[in-house]
C-alpha cells in the first residue's frame, strides 16, 4: 500500500519524464520535418516557406488536379505554383494565404471554390491537422488552427501532439527523402478517363457528385467569414484574386447556395468570379473527366487554357 | 464528451480528486452531478428520457419490495414496459415501420406510409435500460433489496464511466460500492490509471487507425480489389475489439480510480476455440445478462434438444437486434445462433481437452493438442470475420456484394492505388500485432503486464511514459466516436 506522498511523487516523475520526452522527441521531429523536401509534407513546407511564384492556385483536390501551372504561366506570363491540397477546404487556403503573405506578395491568387464549400459539413477543422507542424513557427496558421477546438492552444504545447501520426513518415523521409510524387509545380494530373474505366468503377466514380443537401444548405457563417477574410487579406496586400468554380460532370443547373453567396460577395468586393459548373464545354464530356468532380489531364489542360483566356479577357 | 477527447481528460482530472476531497456523505452527489454533466454534453434533452426511466424503475423497485406477492409482478411488468417501451420507441420504431411500409409496397397495398420517428437515438440507451431492468428483475427475484436512496439509485444507472457503453452492471455488484465511501487506495488508483492508458492506446492508436482503412474500403466496396476487401474484413474484427475493449478498459479504469470495481467485459475473444467460447469472452456483461434474464428463464438447455436450439435462436436473434435495428444485425445474430446451435449439437463428438482455451489455460500445451486447438481457433476467427461483414456493412446488399466480390475470381486481386498509404498499413499491422501479442501473453502468463507491473518502480514509470508517448505519437485524434455508442 503506497502513501499519498509516494503516489504524487510518482505522478510528478511521470509528468517530468513526459515533458522531457516531449521536448527531446518533439524537437527532433521538428528538425527532421523541416528538412523534408518531397511528398505531401515537402509540398506544404515548400508552399508555406519557399515558393515565390507570383501566381498561386489555392483550393482542394479540385485545384490540385485541374489547374496546370505551365499553361497559366505561359498565357498569363506569371510563374505559377499550384498550392492546392487534397481533402482540404477554405480554412486551409486561408491558412496558406496568411502564411505566404507574411513572407512575400504574390501578384495574383486563384481560389478554386467547391460548389458546396460553404455547406456546414465543410466546416470540419479536423482536416487542418496536417498544418499542426507549423503551429509554433507560423503565428498566422496558429490562429486558424486554434479554431479546431477550445483546447487547441493547450494541446499544441506538446510537440508530440503537433507531429502526431507523422512520426513514421518523418522517420522514413529522414532516411530517404526521395521523389515519390509526380507533381508538376504542385499540379497532380489524373490520366484515366471515364470511358477507359471498367463499368463498376465508372459507376462509383460518378456516384460521388455534388448533388444532395450540401448544394442547398444554408451557408455556414464561419466558412463564409473565412472566405471574406481571405478576400480582405488579398486586397490588403494588393493581390488580385479570382474565385473559380471549376467544371463538374453533372451540370449544376440551379447553382448552389455556395455559388450564389460567393458570387454575391465577389460582386460587392469587385473580385473576379467565374463559374464553370454549367459549362457545356465540359459537363457530361466523358473523355474529360476522371470522376464526377475531377477533370482528368486532358480536361484539366482544356480547362486551364479556357480559364487563362477568360482571366486575360477579364483584365 | 467522448473518452478520447481532451475535455474528458479535464473532466476526469477535476472529478476524481474532488471525489476524494469531499466528505463520504456527498460523494454520490458529486458523481451524480458529474454523470449528468457527462451525459448532457452529448444531447442535454435526453437527460429527460433517462430521468423518466430512473423515476419509473425506482418507484417500481420500491413497490415490488413492499407489495404483496401477487402485485409484485404488475410492478415488474410496469418497469420492463417502460424500459422496453423507450427502447422500442427510440431504437426499433423506425426499423419496424420501415419494414412494414416496405412490405405494404411489395404487396401493392395502396395506403399512406406510416410516418417515421425523426429523433436521434439517446446515447447508450440499450446499455442503461438493460442495467435498469437488471435492477428491477433482481428486486423481483428477491436477490436485491430495493434501493431507498433515489440519488444512489440514479447513480447506479448513470455512473458516468459506464453510462453510455457499459459494462452492464448488476445491482448487487455496483450499488454496495456506491454506498461505501472508501479512503483513497493509491495502488487501486494507479491500477485504474494504467487500465485507462491501455484503453486509450487500444482506442486511439489501434482502433481509430484501423478505422481509417476500414471506412475507406467499406465506403465503396464495389470498386475495391479482393486483397483490399480481405484486408478490411481482417482489420474490422480488431477495430471493433480495440474500440469496445478500449472503451471498457477506460471505463473500468476510471471507476477503479474512485475505488469502484466494474465487471470485466473482454477476455482475449479472438483466442476463442469456438463461437460459444467467443461469447464467453466477448462483451461478457451482455452475454451474462442474456443468459441470466432470458436464456435460463426460457428453460436454458434443460428442456431437450429442440427447445435448447429454439432458446439459443431467440437469444442470439435478440442479441443481434440489441446491437442495432437493421437487418444486417439480425443476420449477424442468426449466423451466430446457427453456429452455436451446431456446436451444441455436436458437443458429444469432441472430447473436452481439444479446445484452444484449455490448451492455453493448462499452460503446458501438449505437442499435438496445441496445433489442433490453433486450427479450431483459426476456423472460429474466420467465421467471426465473415459475420463481422454483416455487422459493419451499411446494408445486407452491401455485405452480400462484398462476400461475392471476395469469392469471385473475376474480381481483380489488387490495385496499386489501394496500397499507396503504406505507413497507414504498417501502423495497422503493428497495432494488430501488439494486440494479438498482448492477448497471447495474457492467456499464457496472466493479467500482469511485463513492464507496467514490473517489480522495479523505475521500469514501471518508464513504461507509463513510453505508453503515453506512443499514444501521442501514433494516436488518431479526430474525436471519432466509439462504435458501440450507437447502440
Amino acid at each position: 500500500m503506497q502513501s499519498a506522498r509516494k503516489f504524487i511523487g510518482k505522478l510528478v516523475i511521470i509528468a517530468a519524464g513526459l515533458l522531457l520526452a516531449d521536448q527531446l522527441i518533439g524537437r527532433w521531429l521538428a528538425h527532421a520535418y523541416a528538412r523534408i523536401t518531397h511528398g505531401e509534407q515537402g509540398h506544404i513546407t515548400f508552399v508555406i516557406d519557399s515558393t515565390t511564384a507570383p501566381l498561386l492556385v489555392l483550393g482542394s483536390s479540385r485545384a490540385v488536379h485541374q489547374y496546370v501551372p505551365d499553361i497559366l504561366t505561359d498565357s498569363l506570363h506569371l510563374a505559377c505554383y499550384n498550392a492546392g491540397k487534397d481533402g482540404q477546404g477554405l480554412f486551409y487556403s486561408q491558412a496558406i494565404v496568411t502564411a505566404v503573405l507574411k513572407r512575400y506578395q504574390p501578384k495574383a491568387l486563384i481560389l478554386d471554390l467547391l460548389p458546396t464549400a460553404f455547406a456546414p459539413e465543410e466546416s470540419d477543422f479536423n482536416q487542418l491537422a496536417i498544418l499542426l507542424p507549423y503551429y509554433h513557427t507560423h503565428p498566422g496558421i496558429a490562429s486558424i488552427l486554434d479554431q479546431r477546438g477550445p483546447w487547441e492552444s493547450v494541446k499544441t504545447l506538446s510537440y508530440l501532439y503537433c507531429y502526431n501520426s507523422l512520426s513514421l513518415q518523418i522517420f522514413k523521409r529522414s532516411i530517404a527523402d526521395t521523389e515519390d510524387d509526380s507533381t508538376n509545380h504542385g499540379y497532380n494530373p489524373k490520366f484515366m478517363s471515364l470511358p477507359a474505366m471498367p463499368a463498376v468503377i465508372r459507376k462509383a466514380a460518378l456516384a460521388d457528385d455534388f448533388s444532395g443537401a450540401g448544394l442547398s444548405a444554408t451557408p455556414d457563417t464561419t466558412i463564409v467569414a473565412a472566405f471574406q477574410q481571405l478576400i480582405a487579406l488579398a486586397s490588403q496586400h494588393g493581390c488580385r484574386l479570382a474565385v473559380i468554380v471549376s467544371p463538374v460532370y453533372f451540370p449544376l443547373t440551379t447553382g448552389s447556395s455556395t455559388i450564389h453567396t460567393a458570387a454575391d460577395i465577389c460582386r460587392r468586393q469587385h473580385i473576379t468570379f467565374l463559374d464553370y459548373s454549367r459549362s457545356p464545354d465540359f459537363c457530361r464530356h466523358d473523355s474529360l473527366f476522371y470522376d464526377a468532380t475531377h477533370l482528368n489531364d486532358s480536361g484539366a489542360r482544356k480547362f486551364t487554357r479556357l480559364l487563362s483566356a477568360d482571366l486575360h479577357n477579364s483584365e | 464528451m467522448l473518452f478520447n477527447s481532451f475535455s474528458f481528460l479535464l473532466f476526469f482530472g477535476i472529478v476524481t480528486p474532488l471525489y476524494y476531497l469531499i466528505g463520504y456523505r456527498w460523494r454520490w452527489l458529486l458523481l451524480l452531478i458529474a454523470s449528468c454533466y457527462f451525459y448532457a454534453s452529448f444531447i442535454p434533452a435526453y437527460l429527460l428520457v433517462l430521468f423518466t426511466i430512473i423515476g419509473i424503475d425506482y418507484i417500481a423497485g420500491r413497490c415490488i419490495d413492499s407489495a404483496p406477492r401477487k402485485q409484485r409482478k404488475a410492478f415488474l411488468v410496469l418497469s420492463l414496459t417502460a424500459n422496453l417501451g423507450a427502447l422500442s420507441l427510440f431504437k426499433y420504431y423506425n426499423f419496424f415501420i420501415d419494414t412494414f411500409n416496405h412490405l405494404l409496397s411489395l404487396a401493392h397495398i395502396q395506403t399512406f406510409p406510416f410516418p417515421l420517428w425523426r429523433l436521434a437515438l439517446p446515447l447508450g440507451l440499450s446499455f442503461h435500460t438493460f442495467q435498469a431492468m437488471s435492477y428491477t428483475i433482481e428486486v423481483y427475484k428477491g436477490r436485491q433489496k430495493a434501493e431507498r436512496h433515489l440519488g444512489l439509485y440514479a447513480l447506479y444507472v448513470m455512473f458516468y464511466p459506464q453510462l453510455v457503453a457499459g459494462p452492464i452492471e448488476r445491482p448487487a455488484e455496483l450499488l454496495p460500492q456506491l454506498h461505501n465511501g472508501q479512503p483513497p487506495d493509491y495502488d487501486g488508483i494507479a491500477e485504474g490509471l494504467k487500465k485507462m492508458l491501455i484503453g486509450f492506446f487500444m482506442k486511439v492508436v489501434v482502433a481509430d487507425r484501423l478505422g481509417i482503412y476500414v471506412n475507406y474500403i467499406y465506403h465503396d466496396p464495389e470498386i475495391h480489389s479482393r486483397l483490399a476487401l480481405l484486408l478490411a474484413v481482417f482489420f474490422f474484427p480488431f477495430q471493433i475489439y480495440c474500440d469496445f475493449a478500449g472503451y471498457s478498459l477506460i471505463a473500468i479504469g476510471a471507476a477503479k480510480t474512485m475505488g469502484i470495481t466494474l465487471a470485466p467485459n473482454f477476455r482475449q475473444p479472438y483466442l476463442a476455440a469456438s463461437v460459444r467460447d467467443f461469447w464467453r469472452r466477448w462483451h461478457m456483461t451482455l452475454t451474462r445478462w442474456f443468459r441470466d434474464y432470458l436464456y435460463i428463464p426460457m428453460g436454458g438447455s434443460r428442456l431437450g434438444t429442440i427447445r435448447t436450439c429454439f432458446n439459443l435462436l431467440v437469444v442470439f436473434l435478440l442479441s443481434g437486434l440489441w446491437h442495432g435495428a437493421a437487418w444486417t444485425f439480425v443476420i449477424w445474430g442468426l449466423l451466430h445462433a446457427g453456429i452455436v446451435i451446431l456446436e451444441s449439437l455436436t458437443d458429444h463428438w469432441k472430447s473436452p481437452p481439444y479446445t484452444f482455451g484449455r490448451a492455453l489455460n493448462t499452460g503446458r500445451p501438449r505437442s499435438l493438442l496445441l496445433p489442433f486447438a490453433m486450427f479450431r481457433g483459426l476456423m472460429t476467427f474466420t467465421f467471426l470475420c465473415l459475420t463481422w461483414i454483416f455487422f459493419r456493412a451499411a446494408n445486407v446488399t452491401q455485405a452480400v456484394m462484398m462476400i461475392r466480390r471476395i469469392l469471385s475470381p473475376l474480381t481483380p486481386w489488387q490495385r496499386p492505388e489501394e496500397f499507396r498509404e503504406r505507413v497507414l498499413l504498417l501502423c495497422c499491422f503493428m497495432g494488430i500485432a501488439c494486440i494479438i501479442g498482448a492477448d497471447i501473453k495474457t492467456a499464457f502468463f496472466g493479467e500482469k503486464h511485463v513492464l507496467l507491473d514490473h517489480r522495479r518502480a523505475g521500469v514501471r514509470l518508464a513504461a507509463c511514459i513510453a505508453l503515453i508517448v506512443l499514444i501521442l505519437l501514433f494516436g488518431v485524434f479526430n474525436a471519432s466516436q466509439f462504435i458501440y455508442f450507437q447502440f
